[in-house]
């Protein structure tokens, strides 16, 4: 349905990333698109100091609009009567990936932004093979900037068969491949008349189209944040990443292996109804009292518990991440000190090649990385619940890789 | 769960977080919409009980208003209430005309503020803002360092990944925004289901109400006949002005917001 159609009764929410190489339009597609909707209901015009440069209305900060580039991730927030969207903007030069992972791990879905002229670039493919990573696998192509092409089908049609070849090796669907000039709106929100033999959806109606995610787990998974003791009774906090919760349930508490049995569900104001996925409730609980770290499971089907951790490793960091390493491994409310045992499978994320075998990782490489921990870990696959397939290495507190659990 | 419980228990969590992650946590309270709408997360997430002190920063210049209404929720809601205010720059005059607005609002508000920080030895410090309010917080994140000198380094954030929120070595304290995915109609919205006490400001009198609140030189009520919350919502679903068109602040320079933000405003 388009997202500007009559109104609906819940009006679902889609975070959207726009991704793709620097210079190649993605802040002037969010721009323009925010600029064509600002006529609607309850969505203000766009301020003055944009003055017809569509990426100002997301790059706001006085560097950014002088050296005309994107530095940092930011959001704009629109609402129509039948949904909701969020934009996510990342910068698409390569310093900055960080700054784009701390938008697009924010995203439900994506828009791959190509520039005609240049074609697919490498950050275009370093872009596309992150979005995968973080389980974003249907995208929308917009080949911009039409005009330097003179908006011709033939040259259209090769990028188009060209972005579907490279993403479908990266296990990425394209949904529409959209012929777009956004800096001119054309086939932005409307279908351009300047380009009669393109007869698909605009990149409006292309979002529209998008299917929600589902969660496939449906067993009670419920990291620990703490204990709360403040009032005088000892409250477990925390989020239910899937299944629910209800009074009188019985839990294992991993990986301990403890029997807990759920007294109260708390909130405030009191409500003891079941807790359901994503809600974040407190629970009184019968039995040896959990810490921060450990995950609540009924006992019939309970997380992976290992302390060989392994997963598939983008680093970030300037300085490589070497075999014999320790660092900080993060996942849910976990905090474990881990040491890097090997790298294999090491890939470079600007040609997709693979890299020989070494004892270091590098900025930007990927590999698969076996770990020893501390002691004992929690994990999911990373396609079975994302929330506990997922993991950041940390340095001195700070992201210096992130890993996907196979 | 419908979009504002999910909304809700976002921010349960982010503040959960950085309560189980800091022992010196403070929340800022300017008794505006926003961070009332916090101050009730806090509450949800404490179960009515907040553990941490609730700190205004007072410049004032507020409106009257604001004041009883923080004397009355203060004392309903049972608050560890500390009044902040920077008494050497107010002894010395200083006011939104003395230099200009930018000067005021560093003195008055982010002076009083790092005086706050470093008497109570906060490490971390819950702020209301939303991304949807300023291009500029529209670049913030969840959990921001901030060095010793109160400085934001907007372009060299650390990377936060997912709500794997990030406590830096480094940082002399933190702002937590748990706010951040929320949008204007949001909190109107969350505020009717939840029946959040309002300021009398943003309800419709002659004609005008404020949108945004602050300190009374410096914002203007806008045209509106909206005198309830659900006036409000009908309101802004249909409006197409931006919520801080009355905030003189951000209109003084096009930088003026990301320079007071780098300095440490909030």
């Amino acid at each position: 349905m388009s997202p500007l159609a009559t109104r609906a009764d819940e009006k679902p929410l889609v975070r959207i990333a726009m991704v793709g190489h620097v210079d190649h339009g993605k802040s002037t597609l969010i721009g323009r698109i925010r600029h064509e909707m600002s006529g609607l209901p309850g969505i203000a015009s766009v301020d003055a100091s944009v003055g017809g440069n569509w990426a100002f209305v997301m790059d706001q900060l006085q560097e950014e609009r002088e050296r005309e580039m994107t530095i940092d991730t930011t959001q704009t927030f629109l609402e129509t009567p039948v949904c909701r969207l969020v934009f996510i903007d990342v910068p698409g030069h390569q310093e900055l990936i960080q700054n784009m992972l701390s938008g697009a791990t924010r995203a439900d879905a994506a828009v791959l932004v190509l520039a005609g002229d240049e074609g697919v670039q490498v950050q275009t493919r370093r872009h596309a093979l992150l979005l995968s990573m973080l389980g974003i696998r249907t995208v929308i192509v917009a080949v911009n900037k039409m005009d330097t092409l003179g908006r011709q089908e033939d040259a259209f049609r090769r990028l188009e068969r060209t972005a579907a070849d490279e993403l479908r090796a990266l296990g990425i669907t394209v949904t529409a491949t959209i012929p777009v000039v956004a800096r001119e709106g054309d086939n932005v929100l409307q279908r351009s008349p300047a380009m009669p033999w393109y007869d698909g959806p605009s990149v409006l109606d292309a979002i529209g189209e998008l299917e929600p995610a589902t969660a496939p787990v449906d067993a009670a998974r419920f990291p620990v944040q703490g204990v709360l003791r403040h009032d005088g009774l000892a409250t477990v906090v925390g989020r239910v990443l899937s299944g629910s919760i209800a009074e009188g349930d019985q839990l294992t508490v991993c990986p301990g292996g403890a029997a807990v049995t759920v007294r109260t569900v708390r909130r405030f104001p009191e409500d003891h109804a079941a807790a359901e996925p994503g809600e974040s409730v407190g629970l009184a609980l019968d039995g040896p009292e959990p810490a921060r770290g450990d995950v609540l499971a009924p006992a019939g089907d309970l997380p992976q518990i290992t302390s060989t951790p392994a997963g598939r490793v983008f680093w970030l960091a300037e300085k490589p991440l070497e075999v014999g390493e320790e660092l900080a491994l993060r996942c849910a409310t976990q905090h474990v000190t881990v040491r890097v045992e090997s790298l294999t499978d090491r890939l470079d994320s600007a040609t997709l090649e693979p890299l020989p075998d070494g004892n270091a990782l590098a900025s930007m490489e990927l590999a698969n990385v076996r770990m020893s921990a501390e002691g004992p870990v929690v994990l999911e696959s990373f396609d079975r619940l994302a929330a506990l397939g997922r993991f950041v290495l940390e340095r001195g507190g700070a992201a210096a890789g992130f890993g996907i659990v196979a | 769960m419908d979009l504002l419980s999910r909304m809700e228990s976002e921010s349960i969590y982010v503040i959960r977080e950085a309560y189980s992650r800091y022992s010196r946590v403070g929340m800022l309270w300017s008794m505006g919409k926003d961070s009332t709408a916090l101050l009730w997360l806090c509450r949800k997430a404490f179960f009515g009980t907040i553990p941490f002190p609730v700190v205004h920063i007072d410049t004032s210049y507020k409106f009257k208003e604001i004041y009883e209404f923080r004397d009355r929720i203060a004392k309903e809601w049972n608050l560890d209430l500390r009044i902040a205010r920077n008494e050497e720059a107010l002894a010395d005059g200083m006011g939104p005309k003395k230099i200009d607005k930018f000067a005021c609002c560093n003195a008055l508000k982010t002076t009083a503020l790092k005086q706050a920080i470093a008497t109570m030895g906060l490490e971390a410090l819950l702020l209301g803002i939303r991304r949807d309010e300023h291009g500029v917080r529209a670049k913030e994140r969840y959990f921001s360092p901030r060095a010793q000198d109160f400085t934001w380094n907007v372009g060299a954030q650390p990377p936060e990944l997912w709500d794997l929120y990030a406590t830096v070595d480094e940082a002399a304290h933190d702002r937590i925004h748990p706010l951040l995915h929320m949008t204007e109609l949001d909190i109107w919205r969350y505020v009717r289901r939840e029946g959040i006490p309002v300021n009398p400001l943003y309800l419709a009198k002659d004609g005008h109400r404020y949108r945004s609140i602050g300190c009374s030189p410096c914002c203007m009520p806008i045209a509106s006949t909206a005198a309830t919350v659900d006036e409000i919502v009908a309101e802004l679903e249909s409006s197409r002005e931006p919520e801080r068109a009355g905030r003189a602040q951000d209109k003084e320079n096009a930088f003026t917001m990301q320079k007071l933000r780098s300095l440490g405003y909030m």
